[in-house]
């Protein structure tokens, strides 16, 4: 046998273990697939060609009377409830991926205080920490770890069905927790403050999808995927009310992606309660999907080398997003009421690697999320801390809001991955490649560096979707 | 050993069937697809090495071949069309952050000590996680799916001179961490 053939036959004896034989895939994408409008090419030209005209026609004579229908009209919309910061909010907790023979399996999450001193571990995965920073929670086998912020202490285990790839979410109170599980394919709904599980459903097959909570009583939970299934909760049982028929986000990027990876959460719902808008990290878009219409309303396209290592980066008041590439510098901001890119612009600073961003193209899942968040906002909103280089001498840029003026630097020769703020805005922690994390005052004097465990991959911050 | 037929050729789509397909007609598009879904879960399985995720990926990635069908140009041929899609589908599945937490090894928790045979697979598929994507993504599409390089550059998007490349450094990783004899492609 030749060397080849020989490894050949390992690969084979290797994988043929994990594929088996081919299950029936089929009769799971036939129902999937419903008829497509299909016309014939030049049929569909001429008619396009003809409603263009007619459009035309129509839109110039509304445009030139109603101008103001031209411009999509603004969300209006109050500010959000502001969250008070809880006990333990001010202190970081950072992960750090454990792995055996090359695979995931679970973090070490650290506890650092604003005075640099390791206040606590925890051992868990897929972690999620509360609106008001006072809580962790992660997924164990048939429950939720509830951890305290302040020092890390087990608070209580709430009782789950058991599932795998849960993907979870807090509601933006902090209230209800609920988590989409894809074996078996259920939604299910805890009341948190109550600790326990108060609803669950059956999902249909795959059951990729994030689980938004929308009321301030759970009335609705939306399963949000390349579809978009809303559930009504009647404060017993949760009753799937209606679901999008087609691929109505623009994104899978919905689904990929923790609440902690994908550089934060890419989503956020509006203060109307009705308007979710979406950072899509695989293809850079923003869309704004309407809660209650069940529909698309609006989607801008934001140009970046590579959106999967975008930070976004929404304000406290859910009205404006920042978009920061982890590489580049690239920052955009997006005004979410008025559905446009306000600026763009670049606050990476000549002393950046101009070739940083080439790590962003070549290095694309090293163990699987984890992705950096680059970009903090201080909870007044006027400071965006971002990461210089990513991966090369940069330090941290001091970006003034809203004129994107970069005010100052620290420590440009250092490397840093990921930003974070405390909830009272004092203290900025910043990791840097190598497992350190360095504690800054808004000043930037260093209170104290510090090491970390192997493999530190990022913050838990505070989850408001 | 099973191989598929290599030729590369032997999968052109019948101009009827993808006409047909592109007319809307589901059962057209789904007898394209019937024989394409062995290599495209076999693949899934190679880059994703979880059953359930690979079946996942292919019935995605078929789903979004049903969307994408009218892209499928006249006299191309249908299986790279498609493993291409799949190979697509899996680079999302492995960005996500689930793809991280369960990929435990199943048999590295057997209850008996595992054979020698067993060990090696297991090292073998740990040091295929290890490449990168776009070396996996050749190294399953050449050992175990045994595609010729030429359909294999059509698939992973790139020329025959880089798919060759990305051969030769994936065999190459692959022995840093595998005891394996040189192969020559």
């Amino acid at each position: 046998m030749n060397p080849e053939d020989a490894l050949r036959g390992d690969i084979h004896e290797a994988l043929n273990p994990i594929s088996g034989s081919t299950p029936d895939l089929m009769s799971g994408i036939v129902p999937r697939l419903r008829p497509v409008s299909r016309r014939r090419p030049l049929v569909a030209i001429g008619q396009v060609a003809a409603v263009l005209a007619v459009g035309l026609v129509v839109g110039g004579i509304a445009f030139a009377t109603h101008r103001a229908r031209v411009t999509p009209a603004p969300v209006t919309t109050s500010p959000t409830m502001p969250i008070v910061a809880g006990p333990g909010a001010n202190t970081a907790w950072v992960t750090s991926q454990q792995a055996s023979g090359g695979a995931y399996t679970g973090d070490i999450v650290t506890g650092i205080d604003p005075t640099g001193h390791i206040v606590g571990t925890i051992n868990a995965r897929d972690e999620l920490r509360s609106p008001d920073g006072s809580h962790l929670y992660a997924l164990v086998d048939g429950g939720l770890d509830v951890y305290s912020a302040v020092d890390g202490h087990k608070e209580q285990t709430i009782h789950l069905q058991p599932v795998t790839f849960g993907q979870p979410m807090l509601s933006a109170d902090g209230h209800y927790f609920a988590v989409v599980g894809n074996t078996p394919a259920t939604l299910q709904l805890v009341d948190l403050v109550a600790g326990r599980l108060i609803a669950s459903a059956k999902l249909d097959l795959p059951a990729y999808g994030a689980p938004i909570i929308v009321g301030a009583q759970a009335q609705h939970v939306y399963v949000v995927g390349a579809t978009v299934a809303k559930f009504a909760f009647d404060g017993t049982t949760l009753r799937l009310e209606q679901s999008t028929t087609g691929h109505t986000m623009a994104c899978d990027g919905l689904v990929v992606g923790g609440p902690n990876s994908a550089g934060g959460l890419p989503f956020r719902v509006l203060a109307d309660g009705r308007t979710l808008a979406a950072f899509c990290p695989s293809d850079g878009r923003v869309t704004w999907f309407d809660l209650v219409a069940m529909n698309v309303t609006h989607e801008v396209q934001i140009g970046q080398r590579n959106p999967f290592w975008v930070s976004p980066v929404f304000s406290g008041d859910g009205k404006m997003l920042y978009l920061h590439e982890g590489g580049t510098g690239a920052l955009h901001v997006i005004d979410l009421m008025q559905r446009k890119i306000v600026t763009s612009t670049k606050v990476a600073s000549a002393r950046t690697n101009p070739l940083a961003w080439l790590r962003s193209l070549l290095v694309t899942d090293a163990y699987a999320g984890g992705i950096s968040r680059t970009a903090a906002l201080s909870p007044d909103g006027s400071w965006l801390y971002a990461v210089g280089a990513f991966g090369a001498p940069g330090g941290v840029a001091i970006v003034h809001l809203p004129d994107l003026a970069v005010k100052g630097r620290w420590l440009p020769d250092v490397s840093f991955d990921s930003v974070w703020v405390s909830a009272d805005g004092a203290t900025i922690y910043e990791l840097e490649s190598g497992d350190q994390l360095r504690v800054l005052r808004t000043d930037g004097s260093q209170i104290a560096k510090v090491s970390l465990p192997a493999n530190t991959s990022g913050f838990i911050v505070p989850t408001t979707p | 050993m099973e191989r598929i037929q290599d030729d590369g050729m032997e999968h052109a789509a019948d101009p009827d069937l993808v006409r047909d397909a592109k007319h809307g007609d589901e059962a057209a598009f789904t007898a394209l697809l019937r024989p394409l879904l062995e290599p495209a879960y076999r693949l899934a399985a190679g880059m994703l090495q979880d059953r359930q995720l690979a079946e996942d990926a292919v019935q995605e990635a078929a789903v979004k071949a049903w969307r994408k069908i009218n892209q499928l140009r006249e006299g191309t041929e249908m299986r790279p069309w498609f493993l291409g899609i799949v190979a697509n589908q899996c680079r999302t599945t492995r960005r996500g952050r689930w793809w991280g937490v369960l990929k435990i090894d199943a048999q590295q928790h057997g209850g008996q000590a595992p054979d020698d045979v067993a060990v090696r697979g297991i090292d073998l598929r740990n040091a295929l996680k290890r490449l990168h994507p776009a070396q996996r993504l050749v190294v399953v599409l050449y050992f175990y799916l045994d595609l010729p390089l030429e359909e294999i550059g059509i698939i992973a998007g790139a020329s025959y001179a880089a798919v060759r490349g990305r051969l030769y450094r994936g065999i190459r990783e692959l022995r840093a961490d595998f005891p394996i004899t040189e192969a020559q492609a």
